[in-house]
């Protein structure tokens, strides 16, 4: 048994060797830019937008801002708006199930917690995640099953909400003391686990294993934090931002809690302890914690509107309207807070890949046609920003016209859906997603 | 369900015998009924020529172990036991036919069933739920603060589906989340069992507020922001400490502009401060007491002495003293003790609180480099009557209601070292013992009772070995020994209730048995006169076992199987999330009755009603259908103001008869209407899915994703808005794609007509009732005309009514086996309820006839 242990000991000790040291800005500075970590972050909004305002009426680079564009006016070279995109399946209040699997199966009214398919995240963090210490961060202010990540198995992966327990992982506050004992502990219990297999049947061996593999992974985790500590930067953390008191349920505190949680993200990537993060902001159903935003309870918002004309229900386009504009200054802060960081000879957003939408577009009907969608940054790996990029012929929503636009069908010669989108970025990430969800191509046209 | 599981029950007793001889049976039942049956009846138009739905009966014997399968013959078995198929027009089959051929389908899924789970009382490797653990955890380290306010298990994220059991086995994962977290909560439970080293300090102060009172000259006067009244220093208890510092802090003016009736926290030189009470809805609380410690300790144990009593006017509740930490604008409540002692004569009141287990904003804490406590009387305001037409006083001139008042005489805090249990943990070496000898001597003890079992050489040897590991590293014998104990909190061992497979199906050991009695009905492990009954084995013989039930069931703890399993069954906890916005935006605070949204500890009581209803008709053994209907209503001092019945003092729960508008068992109790409510003001339909669903046990698909709530649909479709309440909701049952399912769910939620949202009588805004229209239909079409009539067609044997009963008892067993229930249990749940009929027993009955059965007992 001890010799046993002895060698498992070295097995992680090696492996922890082998993560890469964290890429840091004191030897990243002397480093070539290319060398600075590719990262990816998935940012979800949910319930949708209001669509009569959330896309550009013009492509190209020279459009005008929209209403809730116009709190990203700052960086507007930065990103690039899509029109056009699609998911196949329409998940009703379950888009967060839909919105990194596209899983195309998935039936409206189970929730998310059916049965799905990979999340383009946890594809990235398999490949890219043992370089850090977290292989992706994934987190949410409802938290648990209310996740947008999946595994290949198909399970939530379960989001964390709670802000200090974030924080107190980030930097290690369980005391570095710990660290090793806590190595000996898991290595104890792993060997009872493994003891205990042969005494089960084949359905609770298949619950053990999940045992198993939480100890391995919070195993790696405790090794990366090790190899960590030798080289964490205090001076990056901006108390002063961090707010980790705030309480999701306290209207008082919904910027507060975003902002901190778009705070925690910056940090984990600053101090590269991880490269994929998925941000499952809140539920469209019943709108979790943030349900009452100052602009009101936006669910309720969104099902009144019934898509009418805008003249029809101005007071729900209104709260709509304020909806986005509040999510996407939330975006805003994240953005500029990436954009003051310098590394590698360039800003921090330049490496950084930021996805944001939502996986309903027109918020009554739940669609799922025509996503808000745009992308950040991410200019280190090839794409062009500063654009509007209508895909599959799709027509500007016009107001005019007195009704909400029908699904659009005639997708011209070069259809393109969002499971390609997430494919691109995967594979600028260097992660290849051939065929994930329904994708059928890369979309060459992001590229620079 | 139920209505056809009786059909097949005669055949499915074959089950167990001898199986090679039952499938020969199956098999020639199929050849000689079924087969002729399904061609004279069904292949016409299921056939080879002809596949309606794609579906075909011209097969070889089905093998029901495919799911698909399986699913297509119980709904071809559904609706033949319905008549919808065969199809009007076509020859029917008679009677008997018919009950041979639904048996046969019963029997063979059902022992398809079987196989698929591999046993008969099988079930998958089951986690404790997060609550099981920490009460595990807490027990096994001798830990017990029965008045810290902070709910552990909350730390641990939930993983399972809200309409199930959380500790269905088959619904259970374990994440990496999951364990990083229990691993966080262990070292820190360890932590405060067994602190590092002494305090460096001790921390102790004292004051008398009698003297306080005297110092404090003046009346406060009303100034308009957040106000120190009064502010002494408080020597510390032993020399050479610096001050603590105690103030009285009063905010007179609060968010609503001083409209909210106001505190009156009152000073008597004789008795001390009255701390009048003081709701905390959005940020601070408005009156209390506030304790700045000049040091700020982050271990130990706090614990907080007051000398305290309580005036309690008529109709009114007892006050409850609540401890927090506060930092800024961050109030953590920590403690909470209820206070009943008299006003002339006050009791010593003591609350502890671990503080490593707070999560207060520690860092903070230390940067501020002091500690702040706040004591106040956690009970909501009543406002004055409001003014009528005529009257002509001022509001200001109106007397503000008697309320409770604590009276607090003297206050000590002082921070200890961990509580003095640890013995069992950790006690002194003997003589000639080495401290490795020690260290095993206690883990020995310790394992066992965090494993629920005897332990093994060699499993005392691994804990052991980190020990060794962790000497060797150069820590101190006291980390080591930690490190073992806080490994064996998160092996899997502790983590699941293992049940090793053997080849055969087999009974449970003794000491399986013990943990799986003792996670029913107390929640956490098996105590040690039922570890004794384990070692000597005694357990396996039926008599000691219903003896031990009945000792675990007469056992004060045998609440944790009332509460688990009555607020998930009926999801209570939903009404303590009921959102802060809608509940101000319903309510004004003139009445009564919306007291309870105001305040957390009686909305808890809500949420606690239902539980010990069950608690007392349990403990009285009455039938199962007294939940549903019965004559008494189970409640304290909080719930009584809140239904307006008298003669009910104290916070403890107790029967008292049942006024005449709350006679419904758990159907009248507003925790459950809330819950059904989902606050929404408009929610029959939810209504009626949470009655079909909990209460007549029939399950509803879900509805599509992009249908709209029924208040959105008003919101926009001004016609609809124009309509009573009713014909809205017909209107909704009318619609085709809707109708399938809602013309069995809307017509039962007219049932609560009378009740709104929070579960009070619907009033009008003058506050005269309102007239209810009460009538509505079964899923079966039966009609009832108020809530009494809905009570009676649910208990009433009747063939077509689903019965609560078995509704009841088919969530009662799965909870008690602890995974879902399949169609391989439909037999032994209704061997169990004919036995209970027969012998026209209890609740009580009910649970043993289940602990007894197969299922339970085997693995």
């Amino acid at each position: 048994m001890n010799h046993l242990r002895t060698t498992r000991r070295q097995f992680l000790s090696a492996s922890g060797v082998c993560l890469a040291l964290p890429w840091l800005e004191a030897f990243a500075d002397a480093a070539p830019a290319a060398q600075a970590p590719k990262r990816a972050v998935f940012v979800f909004v949910p319930n949708g937008v209001n669509m009569w305002e959330w896309h550009p009426a013009t492509t190209g680079k020279d459009y005008e801002l929209t209403p809730p564009l116009k709190n990203l006016a700052d960086c507007r070279k930065r990103f690039t708006v899509f029109s056009g995109l699609q998911h196949k399946a329409i998940p009703g209040h379950g888009e967060l199930a839909v919105w990194l699997t596209a899983n195309a199966n998935y039936t409206a009214g189970k929730g998310a917690v059916t049965k799905s398919t990979i999340s383009i995240d946890q594809h990235i963090a398999e490949a890219v995640g043992r370089q850090t210490r977290w292989p992706s961060m994934v987190v949410g202010a409802t938290g648990g099953r209310r996740t947008i990540s999946f595994d290949r198995q198909g399970e939530p992966v379960l989001a964390d909400q709670d802000l200090s327990a974030i924080f107190a992982e980030l930097v290690g506050a369980h005391g570095r003391e710990k660290l090793p004992r806590r190595a000996s502990i898991l290595d104890l219990v792993s060997s009872q686990a493994a003891a205990l297999r042969r005494e089960l049947g084949k359905s609770d061996e298949r619950k053990l294993e999940e045992y198993l593999d939480s100890v391995r992974t919070v195993e790696k985790r405790v090794q990366a934090d090790i190899a960590w500590q030798a080289t964490a930067r205090a001076e990056v953390i901006d108390k002063d931002r961090l707010r980790l008191q705030s309480d999701p349920y306290a209207p008082a505190n919904y910027a507060e809690y975003i902002d901190t949680m778009f705070e925690l993200i910056y940090l984990a990537l600053r101090t590269d302890s991880t490269r994929v993060v998925s941000f499952a902001t809140t539920e469209s159903e019943g709108g979790g914690p943030i349900k009452n935003l100052p602009c009101g309870n936006w669910h309720n918002a969104g099902h009144n509107t019934g898509d009418a004309p805008p003249e029809q229900k101005p007071k729900d386009y209104a709260t709509l309207s304020e909806y986005d504009a509040w999510w996407t200054a939330r975006l805003a802060k994240f953005l500029a807070r990436l954009q003051g960081t310098t590394e590698g000879g360039h800003d921090m957003l330049h490496h950084t890949a930021v996805l944001y939408g939502s996986g309903m577009s027109w918020p009554a009907a739940h669609r799922s046609d025509n996503l808000p969608l745009l992308l950040a940054g991410g200019e280190g790996l090839r794409f062009a920003q500063g654009r509007h990029v209508a895909f599959n012929n799709q027509a500007p929503v016009n107001a005019a016209v007195g009704k909400a636009p029908p699904v659009n069908k005639d997708f011209g010669k070069n259809p393109a859906c969002v499971s390609d989108l997430l494919r691109t970025i995967a594979e600028r990430m260097d992660v290849p997603a051939p065929g994930f969800g329904e994708s059928r191509r890369t979309l060459d046209e992001l590229m620079a | 369900m139920p209505r056809w599981s009786t059909l097949g029950f005669a055949c499915l007793t074959l089950l167990t015998a001898g199986s090679a001889i039952a499938q020969a049976k199956v098999e020639s039942t199929y050849a000689d009924t079924l087969a002729p049956f399904l061609k004279r009846h069904c292949v016409e138009c299921h056939g080879a020529e002809k596949s309606k739905g794609g579906v075909r009966f011209d097969g070889p014997m089905p093998d029901l172990i495919d799911v698909k399968l399986a699913e297509q013959w119980l709904t071809a078995k559904r609706m033949m036991a319905q008549g919808e198929m065969p199809p009007e027009g076509k020859p029917r089959p008679t009677a008997d036919e018919l009950t041979n051929v639904l048996a046969w389908i019963d029997d063979a899924a059902a022992r398809a069933a079987t196989i698929t789970r591999g046993g008969i009382g099988r079930r998958a490797l089951r986690r404790l739920t997060p609550r099981e653990y920490v009460s595990t955890a807490m027990d096994v380290l001798g830990l017990s603060f029965p008045h810290f306010a902070p709910d552990l298990s909350k730390r641990l994220p939930t993983d399972t589906a809200a309409d199930g059991f959380s500790n269905d086995s088959n619904q259970q994962s374990t994440q990496p989340l999951l364990l990083r977290r229990s691993l966080d909560l262990a070292e820190q439970l360890v932590d405060v069992a067994l602190p590092v080293e002494p305090h460096p300090s001790p921390i102790r102060y004292e004051v008398d507020l009698r003297e306080f009172v005297a110092k404090a000259t003046d009346k406060p006067s009303k100034p308009k922001s957040i106000f120190v009244a009064y502010r002494i220093d408080v020597p510390a208890a032993s020399d050479g400490q610096p001050s603590a510092s105690l103030s009285l802090v009063g905010r007179w003016s609060g968010p609503n502009n001083g409209r909210r009736p106001q505190a009156v926290t009152r000073l008597d030189a004789k008795r001390g401060i009255l701390l009048a009470p003081n709701p905390v809805i959005i940020g601070n609380p408005m009156e209390c007491l506030m304790l700045k410690l000049p040091q700020v300790p982050n271990q130990g144990v706090l614990r907080l002495r007051a000398r305290a009593g309580a005036s309690i006017p008529a109709g009114e509740t007892a006050p409850v003293l609540r401890l927090s930490i506060a930092r800024q604008f961050t109030i953590v409540p920590i403690g909470e003790i209820v206070v009943t002692a008299p006003a002339d004569g006050p009791a010593e009141y003591v609350l502890e609180v671990p503080l490593a287990l707070v999560e207060a904003d520690w860092k903070g804490i230390q940067r501020d480099g002091h500690l702040e406590l706040q004591i106040d009387n956690a009970a909501a305001l009543v406002a004055p009557t409001p003014l009528k037409p005529d009257d002509k006083r001022k509001e200001s001139e109106i007397p503000t209601p008697a309320r409770n008042e604590l009276i607090v005489s003297s206050l000590s805090a002082e921070v200890v070292e961990a509580p003095s249990r640890s013995a069992i943990l950790l006690a002194a070496a003997k003589e000639g013992e080495t401290e490795r000898e020690r260290a095993r001597r206690f883990l020995q003890s310790f394992l066992s009772r965090a494993f629920r079992r005897p332990v093994s050489e060699s499993e005392v040897g691994s804990y052991l070995g980190l020990f060794d590991v962790e000497r060797k590293r150069g820590v101190s014998f006291l980390a080591a020994y930690k490190a073992s104990l806080t490994a064996a909190l998160i092996s899997p061992q502790m983590f699941y209730l293992i049940e090793p497979k053997d080849k055969e199906q087999r009974p449970l050991t003794a000491w399986e048995l013990a943990s799986r009695l003792s996670y029913l009905a107390w929640g956490t492990s098996p105590d040690e006169e039922l570890r004794a009954r384990a070692a000597d084995g005694s357990l396996l013989r039926e008599d000691e076992l219903r003896r031990q039930l009945v000792r675990l069931l007469d056992d004060p703890r045998s609440y944790a199987l009332c509460r688990e399993f009555a607020r998930q069954w009926l999801d209570l906890d939903s009404v303590l999330h009921i959102d802060q916005a809608t509940v101000l935006a319903h309510l004004t605070i003139d009445r009564k009755e919306d007291i309870p949204w105001y305040e957390a500890v009686l909305r808890r009581d809500l949420v606690e009603e239902s539980p010990r209803l069950l608690e007392e008709l349990l403990r009285k053994n009455r039938p199962v259908e007294s939940l549903g209907s019965c004559e008494i209503v189970v409640i304290n001092d909080r719930l009584a103001r809140f239904y307006g019945i008298d003669g009910v003092s104290g916070h403890q729960f107790r029967a008292v008869p049942a006024p005449a508008d709350r006679r419904g068992g758990l159907l009248t109790q507003a925790g459950c209407i809330a819950a059904g409510s989902h606050g929404r003001e408009r929610s029959e339909i939810l209504r009626g899915v949470y009655l079909i669903e909990r209460i007549l046990g029939i399950d509803i698909p879900t509805p599509p994703g992009n249908v709209q709530p029924l208040d959105v649909q008003l919101n926009i479709d001004k016609n609809l808005r124009r309509l009573s309440p009713r014909e809205h909701v017909e209107t909704h049952s009318s619609v085709n794609t809707c109708a399938v399912c809602h013309q069995r769910i809307d017509p039962l939620g007219f049932v609560w007509d009378q009740y709104d949202m929070f579960g009070r009588l619907r009033r009008d805004k003058e506050g005269k009732l309102v007239v209810a229209r009460t009538s509505g239909k079964l899923p079966d079409k039966t009609p009832f005309a108020d809530i009494d009539e809905f009570r009676k067609r649910l208990i009433e044997p009747s063939s077509t009514t689903p019965r609560f009963a078995d509704a009841f008892n088919r969530r009662l067993y799965a909870y008690v086996l602890g995974r879902s229930l399949d169609h391989g249990d439909d037999k032994h749940l209704s061997s169990i309820q004919s036995t209970t009929t027969k012998t026209e027993g209890g609740l009580r009955d009910l649970l043993t006839a289940m602990v007894l059965s197969e299922p339970f007992r085997k693995k």
